[in-house]
């Protein structure tokens, strides 16, 4: 009797976290899949069975691409606050200056802020009368350089990706710390003693120490990017003219706006696919350099 | 000459790290600035500090834009989802770390899927299937819908933490006669603090900024969250911008009060939940 029991316990362990996931995780997933292989228009009964044409057109279909290729950009500007907190990280460890524990608490705040909360803020920052930003190129004397930014196509992206990034820099610094903080510091007492110059040290001590902090950085970086939704949603949904459109917002837009819960279900698989795949490789290449 | 050097090299370095907290800081004090304002004043006078600082702003926001229900409804809904996901996290990772059962890697894995599921790609076939339970547009089922998206880390986070505790702890239970049960709540779950901290910490920051599943999960009002809430207000009063910069202060403020307690709880959070 007790055998018995004790043979399930782990499953009863298990079973709380697995019904949640199983359910309002696991299961919607299964759905989207099999959604996607239909066309529905998520109000009426009348559902037809499409096989793979959804996935066709959307390999087909020029704002899919131009929404991916918008998510690619953006990745692309990701990799500035990875280097501004490669930057800061390394000066904070290395100079040591004086009141770093408050520089890097500043630096961090804007990560655990509401994205909405960031949203709004830009927003009246990239405001073209009254925003902060050409204010202050007006009081600048610098009235040419004032933008349309989040209304003119050419810009959009970018004041978006930036407002996003303001958040990111600080994230990127912690995690860029924390792998500082394994180095083993004689290792740079010895390197001093041996006439290795500043950028030497920098070169063959702290950069191989922080690959794999490196590579952890640029996979979360990779998939928030990839799965960005809020804060173009908030700013922009996605224009001016889908200037601004991304995976996210097209999944949105096709589910919700266009009812076409089928398309929608199929663009949102082929993102969930890009992130798992990217996944998968990222840890695999990782278990092979370890 | 070194010296002089030295002494300009700390300077250039103070000033390049207060341009940057200058920088992390502008946009909170830009929106703080305009709530302070009247919407007349912000029109002529954008960029300066207020001439009155109108703290009656706040009161209207409260009270007018409806800030107190919705801060209230994300407390209701981020408490819950923290008990929940500490307890069945920490009874899953500690049966992943530390029992031996038919099955156990595969399930484990089923749950690594959810660590990088991206919740756009599942809102529509979840908001259905809380249709179908009759959880749809309601505090529960937003409580569950968080907790299934947080699940997977911090199962993950707990797991690790048990693992690497002495198993020797859990055995001296069992020898005594105890069951996993007690070995669990009296000795493991003690000692693997620090991993709750982050858990706790990472779910808050999760439930409490999510933006989407209320987006689709909630349609009545009174039910909003506030990232919901705050969103709502930006297009019902395009033309109020002080309203809305003094609601999206008070939206900001606890966040930015628990971040300032609890420093340390968040930046080794974060790093767990990233790095590990």
């Amino acid at each position: 009797m007790t055998r018995g029991w004790g043979r399930l316990t782990p499953y009863l362990f298990i079973l709380p976290a697995a019904a949640i996931y199983g359910i309002f995780l696991v299961a919607p997933l299964a759905q989207t899949a099999v959604m996607s292989l239909w066309s529905w228009n998520g109000l009426t009964p009348d559902y037809s069975w499409v096989g793979l044409d959804n996935y066709v057109r959307l390999l087909t279909d020029s704002a899919v691409w131009s929404a991916a290729l918008n998510n690619l950009r953006w990745v692309v500007l990701a990799v500035f606050p990875i280097l501004i907190g490669l930057g800061l990280a390394v000066l904070l460890h290395q100079a040591r200056p004086a009141g770093r524990g408050v520089y890097r608490a500043l630096f961090f705040l804007p990560y655990v802020l509401a994205t909405v909360v960031v949203a709004l803020a830009w927003g009246w920052i990239y405001h073209p009368t009254f925003g902060t930003l050409n204010s202050a190129l007006r009081a600048l004397g610098l009235d040419q350089l004032t933008q349309n930014w989040l209304g003119d196509p050419q810009l959009a992206l970018t004041a978006l990706a930036t407002a996003a990034n303001w958040t990111g820099f600080g994230f990127c610094m912690t995690l860029f710390l924390s792998g500082l903080n394994t180095i083993d510091p004689s290792l740079y007492d010895a390197a001093k003693v041996d006439g290795a110059s500043t950028w030497q040290r920098f070169r063959h001590i702290t950069l191989p120490a922080l690959a794999n902090t490196m590579n952890a950085v640029v996979l979360i970086v990779f998939i928030n990017t990839v799965r960005v939704f809020d804060i173009v949603f908030v700013l922009t949904a996605g224009g001016p003219a889908g200037a601004t459109e991304v995976l996210g917002t097209k999944i949105y837009r096709e589910t919700f706006q266009n009812l076409d819960i089928g398309y929608g279900s199929a663009i949102a698989m082929l993102m969930a696919l890009i992130i798992l795949l990217t996944s998968v490789v990222y840890l695999r290449l990782r278990e092979r350099d370890a | 000459m070194n010296r002089a050097t030295h002494a300009a090299g700390r300077t250039m370095i103070h000033v390049v790290l207060i341009v940057v907290a200058f920088v992390s800081i502008a946009p909170v004090a830009v929106i703080v600035s305009i709530a302070l304002k009247t919407n007349t004043e912000l029109a002529t006078n954008p960029l300066g500090l207020p001439q009155r600082w109108l703290f009656s702003n706040f009161a209207e926001a409260w009270v007018e834009a409806g800030i107190g229900r919705y801060i209230l409804n994300s407390i209701i809904v981020v408490l819950p989802t923290l008990v929940i996901v500490v307890v069945v996290a920490s009874l899953a990772g500690y049966a992943f770390a530390l029992l031996r059962f038919p099955g156990r890697d595969i399930l484990f894995a089923v749950f690594l899927i959810g660590l990088t599921l991206p919740a756009v790609s599942i809102v529509i076939a979840l908001s259905f299937i809380q249709q179908s339970m009759g959880l749809f547009n309601t505090l529960p089922g937003l409580i569950l819908a968080e907790a299934a998206l947080c699940i997977p880390l911090a199962v993950f986070l707990m797991r690790a933490a048990f693992r690497d505790l002495p198993g020797e702890l859990r055995e001296a239970v069992l020898v005594d006669g105890g069951t996993e049960v007690t070995s669990l709540v009296r000795v493991m779950f003690p000692l693997a603090r620090p991993a709750v901290s982050a858990v706790t910490v990472l779910t808050f920051l999760t439930v409490w900024n999510d933006y989407l599943l209320p987006l689709v999960l909630i349609n009545t009002e009174s039910l909003r969250t506030i990232p919901l809430g705050l969103a709502f207000l930006k297009t019902a009063f395009t033309a109020d911008v002080v309203l809305i910069a003094a609601s999206t202060t008070l939206a900001a403020i606890p966040s930015i009060v628990i971040y300032a307690l609890l420093q340390r709880q968040f930046i080794s959070g974060i790093t767990q939940g990233s790095i590990k």
